[in-house]
């Protein structure tokens, strides 16, 4: 890969997430509603606001003076206090972001091979029946919500004993490492499946898409006029080029995972950054939520500098 | 018994109009060792040919009459698993636009390689050194078996293509223009190298053209073929010498001579065709110079004078075309654009 | 054209509700809480006893002004980005880009979540919110055919006899744009109602007001799903579903009667790529 493909795609993430940095300080400074004041309970003596202002630095004018603190802040990794939980938010969202890791990489990993294996299968073969049925249900899984479908598994699954809530059973001690993983894997089942689910109907019509176009070109009449057998035509030579746009498709999806993750694991209690923001957001508690912000949007911006990165490996065109 | 035999070949597709009659009753030889040169404009109907031949009509098309047979077996009616089996093995095809025939995501020593494995018990070692001996002979650096497509030119992936056609060893290669879409100094190149492959391998060519020069350059007989049918075949020197076929004659006319005169070439006024609902009788008839009453109902009949093969109803038994009369609408078009010039009354 | 079948029925619903079932449901109205589907109550009732089938009519009544709204915003943006962008081309283009760009790669729900929960609950900052998060896709497409309008022939001409900015924006390139416009915005509504399920869903919407949304997050609150609650449960989601699956099906026959004309990839992917940069929950 050129250097300059690589620099580029580098630069242009280091841009955006410097942007994003101004965008999060920006957020709360310029927005109406006065966060202290939403803070503190109602009837505090003037001096008490204007105590609390001062100790969170909000007395200070914009810019300079807060820019430059917040910017130093982030640098060197602090975020401030959990106004709700009262620990650095740091370590608050470090803990919470190992579940969320989980989910989300247990769903989407099942949603990425099962969806292209699906949507291969459609491809090859458009227009037959099960190429129909797959358009039909991707459609249909597409515009389904989230967290609804989390509802739906809840009221179908939670008859037959899956837990329902929590990453672990509370006060339940594990006698050995296969008996702990076992109730961990239990309790990832439904969100797991649901947000993988969600994700499904995505891929499969994305990456059949990409292989009925592929399957136009004359280098795939070649492949038949060689004498290969239509199976290895599709997965010799179809597949490989159809997986290319894909691969980018992966990597900007990882905004849309964590939208779907952040109701999921609202609705199964599920202890990660999903619903750590949706308690912070009731309790008003802005460290976290911006903290919260700034990390899931540089991984959005990494996944899709990621998925670049290794589409520059895999296309030989742009590699050479 | 020649290699290629194909006896009144006719091929129909489905099309939204209809049923449209690509092929109808062709017949031509091609032996062993020979390269045949099948001649005609666009749309005449000798792609179509090429692909009946390996069995890859598009999902719209259809044998629909007479046989092909490769070194005497019978093509036509063949199931497509053992079809697979001859594909490239004994015939192999160089398509139109090879440009994007390769593969771009696949090095093209693996795509040369490939059938090799596919149809012969080989080692990977023992495909791959054969594929480095194809390389070599049609020009290319065997280091380059490792690059992509896209770092080929032009005229190099056409050289790639032309080794992945032969890397079974076909005895039949049909090359579907193999030089259009190149520059006239590649073509040469490309058409040498398809000699010189002929003459060491004994191959036999199939070489589709539109254009005449192409087929004068590297081919022994000519297959002139117009809408569908075969308008005049023989060897080459005669036909180009003395075409007996209206349209030969005006094909020849229309390409320039270096050495020739300083003329504008003629065109053959009037459009293909429609060959949905063919007309009756000859299908050039309508842009010919020398129709006659017995081309608009007749089939025209065929026609041998030492080897050399036409079709038409104007041509002496000793194979001589009488002179070309001025086609009717012409005359009056010219009748009228005089009389504007010279407002001179018409008088019909 | 199924989609325009369902979604004039959910129109035409939300539209005679009041007709249909009186003042919007009151709390308590109906005889009991949670209960299960009965003649009465065709889908049950809700945890302050309401009628869940009224509060569905009620609730696409608020949902699909949301997403209507919304639309207008975020199309709006969005049109006058894409058609200035592709339009001056060179420096304000590559600026307008970058921005969208911006916007595009930051996951709208978590930003959506971040200012909702600064300004606060109401209808108005909902509908502002989405507006502003969902303007990227519209403008991408949008300048991409203005770009492809910029170098036709007529608009050169044009140029030639001394035409100015606004005079070839307005008979040449809006009219081409036009159905792309129309395209694209069914496809936003799809979204923006998505986008405004969700945050009610999260408790960030107008408390007082009932949408389809808000239904779900009452629902999932009072915990009836864990009791089996199927009425509940269902009715939102489903509406939700419908109407989303009507927009997109207009949107893809949109699409393919205009793919033809536009330099563009498939109407499956045209479709999902759209949508998806925006939001899905």
């Amino acid at each position: 890969m050129s250097r300059a493909y690589l620099g580029g795609k580098l630069l242009h993430a280091l841009l955006t997430i410097s942007a994003i940095m101004v965008l999060n300080f920006a957020l709360f400074r310029i927005l109406p509603g006065d966060p202290v004041r939403a803070l503190l309970p109602r009837g505090i003596p003037a001096e008490q606001v204007a105590a609390t202002r001062a100790h969170l630095g909000l007395d200070q004018p914009i810019f300079p003076d807060q820019f430059i603190s917040y910017v130093a802040a982030t640098a060197s990794g602090d975020f401030g206090y959990s106004f709700q939980y009262r620990v650095p938010v740091t370590t608050l969202i470090v803990e919470r972001a190992g579940p969320t890791v989980l989910l989300v990489g247990t769903a989407s990993l099942l949603a990425i091979v099962i969806g292209i294996v699906i949507g291969t299968l459609a491809g090859a073969r458009p227009g037959r029946w099960f190429d129909s049925v797959t358009v039909a249900a991707s459609l249909v899984l597409y515009a389904l919500p989230v967290f609804w479908l989390g509802m739906i598994a809840i009221m179908i699954f939670g008859q037959f004993g899956f837990p329902i809530n929590g990453m672990l059973t509370p006060g339940f001690t594990p006698p050995d490492a296969l008996a702990a993983i076992g109730d961990l894997a239990a309790h990832l089942f439904m969100p797991a499946l649901v947000l993988a689910l969600a994700l499904i109907g995505q891929y499969a019509l994305f990456m059949r898409s990409a292989l009925v176009e592929v399957m136009t070109e004359d280098y795939i009449e070649t492949a038949r006029s060689k004498g290969l057998r239509e199976e290895q035509v599709v997965i010799r030579h179809a597949v490989p080029n159809a997986l290319l746009p894909t691969v980018t498709l992966i990597g900007i999806n990882l905004g849309v995972i964590f939208a779907g993750a952040i109701t999921l694991e609202n609705v199964f209690g599920w202890p990660g950054l999903g619903s750590l923001i949706v308690s912070s957001v009731a309790s008003r508690d802005y460290p976290v939520l911006q903290g919260a912000f700034l990390l899931i949007a540089v991984t959005v911006v990494a996944a899709n500098l990621a998925a670049d990165l290794v589409y520059g490996l895999l296309d030989p065109r742009v590699r050479g | 018994m020649s290699l290629l035999e194909i006896t009144d070949l006719a091929v129909r597709f489905r099309v939204p109009g209809g049923r449209l009659r690509a092929v109808d009753g062709i017949s031509f030889t091609v032996d062993s060792g020979e390269a045949v040169g099948l001649v005609g404009e666009s749309g005449c109907g000798k792609t179509t040919v090429a692909r009946a031949i390996l069995g890859r009509l598009p999902a719209n098309g259809r044998i629909v009459g007479g046989s092909i047979r490769l070194a005497g077996e019978e093509l036509v009616g063949m199931p497509e698993s053992q079809l697979r089996r001859h594909r490239w093995r004994d015939m192999s095809l160089v398509f139109q636009g090879a440009m994007n025939a390769l593969n771009p995501v696949i090095r093209v020593g693996d795509q040369v390689i490939e059938p090799i494995l596919q149809h012969e018990r080989a080692t990977r070692q023992q495909a791959q050194r054969r594929a480095a001996e194809l390389f070599d002979r049609v020009g290319i650096s065997p280091a380059r078996m490792r690059d992509y497509p896209h770092e080929f030119s032009g005229g190099m992936r056409q050289r790639v293509v032309i080794a992945m056609a032969l890397a079974n060893r076909p005895k039949l290669l049909i090359g579907d223009e193999p030089t259009t879409a190149l520059d006239v100094m590649v073509q040469a190149q490309i058409l040498d190298l398809l000699e010189s492959l002929r003459r060491e391998l004994g191959l036999s060519l199939l070489l589709i053209s539109h254009d005449l020069s192409v087929v004068a350059e590297t081919c022994d007989q000519a297959v002139v073929m117009y809408a569908g049918r075969i308008v005049e075949s023989g060897p080459i020197a005669q036909v180009y010498a003395g075409p007996m076929h209206p349209y030969t004659e005006k094909l020849l006319a229309s390409t320039p001579d270096v050495r020739g005169e300083r003329a504008i070439g003629t065109s053959i006024p009037g459009v293909v065709p429609d060959l949905v609902s063919p007309l009756a009788g000859c299908r050039f008839n309508p842009r010919c110079d020398r129709a006659m009453t017995a081309c608009l109902e007749i089939d025209p009949p065929e026609l041998i004078v030492d080897g050399h093969r036409v079709f038409c109803h104007a041509v002496t038994h000793d194979g001589r075309l009488p002179p070309p009369r001025e086609l009717p609408v012409l005359e009056h078009a010219r009748l009228v654009a005089d009389a504007e010039t010279q407002s001179v009354e018409l008088v019909e | 054209m199924a989609g325009l079948a369902i979604l004039s029925a959910f129109v035409l619903l939300a539209v005679t509700a009041p007709l249909l079932f009186g003042a919007p449901p009151a709390l308590g109205s109906a005889d009991a809480p949670l209960a299960d589907p009965s003649w009465k109550y065709l889908l049950g009732t809700d945890e302050v006893a309401r009628d869940v089938l009224a509060l569905v009519a009620y609730g696409g009544r608020i949902s699909l002004v949301v997403g209507f709204l919304a639309t207008l915003i975020s199309v709006g943006i969005g049109t006058l980005v894409g058609i200035v962008a592709g339009y001056n081309g060179r420096r304000i283009d590559t600026f307008l880009m970058r921005v969208t760009d911006f916007f595009l790669v930051t996951p709208a729900l978590v930003l959506a979540i971040l200012v909702a929960s600064i300004v606060g609950p109401s209808l108005i900052n909902v509908i502002v919110i989405i507006g502003f998060t969902s303007w990227p896709a519209t403008a991408r497409v949008i300048r991409a055919q203005t770009l492809s309008v910029k170098e036709r022939a007529f608009v050169a001409r044009s140029r030639a006899y001394g035409a100015g900015a606004p005079h070839l924006i307005r008979r040449h390139i809006l009219p081409n744009v036009w159905s792309l416009i129309m395209a694209s915005s069914t496809l936003t509504v799809a979204t923006a109602i998505f986008l405004e399920t969700t945050l009610a869903f999260l408790g960030l919407a107008d408390p007082t007001t009932t949408s389809w949304g808000t239904m779900m997050n009452r629902a999932f609150v009072s915990g009836a799903a864990g009791l089996g609650k199927w009425g509940y449960v269902f009715a939102p989601g489903v509406a939700v579903s419908l109407v989303v699956i009507a927009f997109t099906f207009i949107g893809r026959a949109f699409e393919r009667i205009l793919n033809p004309r536009l330099r563009g990839r498939q109407a499956d992917t045209g479709a999902i790529a759209h949508a998806e940069v925006v939001v899905v929950p």
